[in-house]
């Protein structure tokens, strides 16, 4: 009985973004996405993100063909996300280890960012570490970065607070790597920041 | 003692640069500053401070520490030949904005051609920071201790009618020097760009009791060649407040500085520049419902698609100045989001950071708490 309530769950699925996809996505483009799609259900890898990339290539007046090979890398991406974070991984770890993927962090870099948070959620911190990717910061510093702070027991909140402080400094002039870096510095506790305290006495 | 107190703030900041404090959620700073020029031979300050966040998701700190200065000077008969002092500071700090209030207290010595003189200080003062500008204003008491001397006084005049009669001894007496109470009213503009910070300090020492009130100005001016060390020219006017390092030659001033805890940048003193007209902007309207604001000038028409809206088209409506804007319901999260205009190609949002996009080269990311 259970086994004929999962078919079913997964037909149901699939029969529902076939029809959201339907609606909106011409036969042509359907035709290219629908094996890579299929072959990625089957694998247990999350269908969503691959439907919102048929969506963005159609609104996007994207030829077929380029949707397609979106579409399969999209879902290139997503394999090796599972396959670093494990069967376990929700759908939301997959989408930002893709993202971070994308963005220049290393299969490698996904096993660490995993295993610095062992049994929790990875896609924060996978998420900041490719936000400071996206702003210029270098791959191998976001990732050392959001490991060091981590390290020293970072929550959500303190990630948050080293995304947008990095942002903040980075828009006030500051070299990427240099922000990142020093705020790292701030957040875990490390000696030798540079922020003043007091203005000097004397001058 | 004056051997005590002179390695004191040599002492303090070295420590500084290996001592270091981590405390959950808060920070820990220590720097050091010391240099040699031409008007004074050494001149050295430190500081050693943790802070904490008021409240979780607050800019607002609230600092307790320690700083220490002191220079050592080689001036001639008459002036002051060293100075130490260490201060206790409160201060609560703003990150937004860069404001800072801060109360001190401390204690220290003072040597001038009559020897060495105890200190105490108290004031207070604020600073704010736009962008590479920081302002800063203080008032500090300082109550300068006298020093004791024993003074050896002569008789007046030696007996010589009545031999035998050993003519009087000379007679000591203790007197108190030096001293006195000030007010330093103190003003400070510091400009911080890239490798140059220039600083323009100025004040009035107003001594209590009457006298003189001294009115001072300096600008100086750090080349940092490297992160931690810089040369400083400067110069300043011929009056000095009773603290600072007597000059050894003339109103300029020519030498190198050496800073610890300082990083390449002020990274953290300076937020980023206000945007009077964002171009992008989105703000809570309830729950996940936000409205979206994006600027497109000479615009007939500004369409969006995103991830929050399933890619599909939505319209913008005018709302003047050349501002384009939608109410939309935006999960938090990182969101890919583009715009055209007069239905044109899609493009990267003005003011979003691009990312790189599989159909039209870029596209903008939007992260939303």
């Amino acid at each position: 009985m259970a086994v004929y309530v999962v078919a079913a769950c997964s037909v149901t699925a699939a029969l529902s973004a076939q029809s959201r996809l339907e609606s909106r996505v011409p036969a042509p483009v359907l035709a290219a996405v629908g094996p890579t799609i299929d072959s990625a259900r089957a694998a247990g890898l999350p269908t969503g993100p691959l439907e919102d990339k048929v969506l963005e290539g159609v609104t996007k007046q994207a030829d077929a063909g380029r949707i397609a090979a979106a579409v399969r890398r999209l879902a290139g991406e997503l394999a090796a996300a599972r396959e670093a974070f494990g069967d376990r991984a929700t759908t939301r770890e997959l989408v930002a280890g893709a993202g971070g993927l994308r963005a220049g962090l290393t299969r490698g870099d996904l096993v660490r960012l995993r295993a610095a948070r062992p049994g929790q959620n990875t896609a924060l911190a996978l998420e900041v570490a490719t936000d400071l990717i996206t702003q210029g910061v270098p791959s191998d510093t976001a990732t050392r970065v959001v490991l060091k702070v981590l390290g020293a027991g970072a929550s959500d909140a303190d990630l948050e607070q080293l995304r947008m402080a990095v942002e903040r400094d980075i828009a006030g002039g500051v070299p990427a790597a240099v922000a990142a870096s020093v705020r790292a510095r701030v957040l875990s506790g490390s000696p030798a920041t540079t922020i003043p305290i007091t203005p000097r006495p004397q001058n | 003692m004056p051997s005590t107190h002179l390695s004191a703030p040599l002492s303090h900041a070295l420590l500084a640069c290996v001592l270091a404090a981590s405390t959950a959620g808060g920070q820990a700073l220590a720097t050091g500053d010391l240099r040699t020029s031409t008007t004074t031979p050494v001149e050295a300050r430190s500081t050693l401070a943790l802070g904490l966040p008021l409240n979780r998701g607050s800019d607002l700190l609230l600092k307790a520490g320690l700083d220490g200065a002191g220079w050592l000077g080689a001036g001639g008969p008459g002036t002051s030949k060293g100075y130490a002092a260490a201060n206790l500071i409160i201060a609560l700090e703003g990150g937004r904005g860069g404001r800072c209030a801060w109360l001190r207290v401390g204690t220290g010595g003072l040597w001038d051609g009559l020897g060495a003189h105890s200190l105490l200080l108290a004031g207070l003062g604020g600073s704010m920071t736009r962008g590479p500008v920081a302002i800063e204003l203080s008032l500090t008491e300082t109550r300068l201790m006298p020093v004791e001397r024993t003074v050896t006084l002569a008789p007046a005049s030696v007996p010589i009618d009545t031999p035998g009669v050993p003519p009087p001894a000379p007679t000591t007496a203790r007197q108190f020097v030096g001293g006195g109470v000030w007010e330093d009213v103190r003003a400070q503009l510091k400009w911080s760009g890239g490798p140059i910070e220039a600083r323009l300090t100025g004040g009035v020492e107003i001594p209590q009791g009457g006298g003189r009130a001294t009115r001072w100005l300096r600008t100086e001016a750090t080349g940092w060649l490297t992160p931690q060390l810089g040369v400083v020219v400067g110069v300043g006017s011929p009056s000095l407040p009773v603290l600072e390092a007597p000059r050894l030659s003339g109103p300029f001033t020519l030498g190198f500085r050496l800073a610890f805890g300082r990083a390449a940048r002020p990274v953290v003193a300076r937020p980023p520049p206000k945007r009077e007209n964002p171009s992008f902007e989105i703000r809570s309207v309830s729950g996940d419902l936000r409205l979206l604001r994006v600027r497109v000038p000479d615009a007939s028409r500004v369409e969006l698609t995103a991830d929050f809206v399933d890619w599909r088209v939505v319209s913008l409506v005018p709302a003047g100045g050349g501002v384009w804007e939608a109410q939309l319901a935006i999960g938090p999260g990182s969101h890919r989001v583009s715009i055209r205009r007069d239905g044109g190609p899609w493009a990267v949002p003005p003011g979003l950071p691009a990312v790189a996009d599989d159909f039209t080269g870029a596209a903008g990311l939007l992260r939303v708490e």
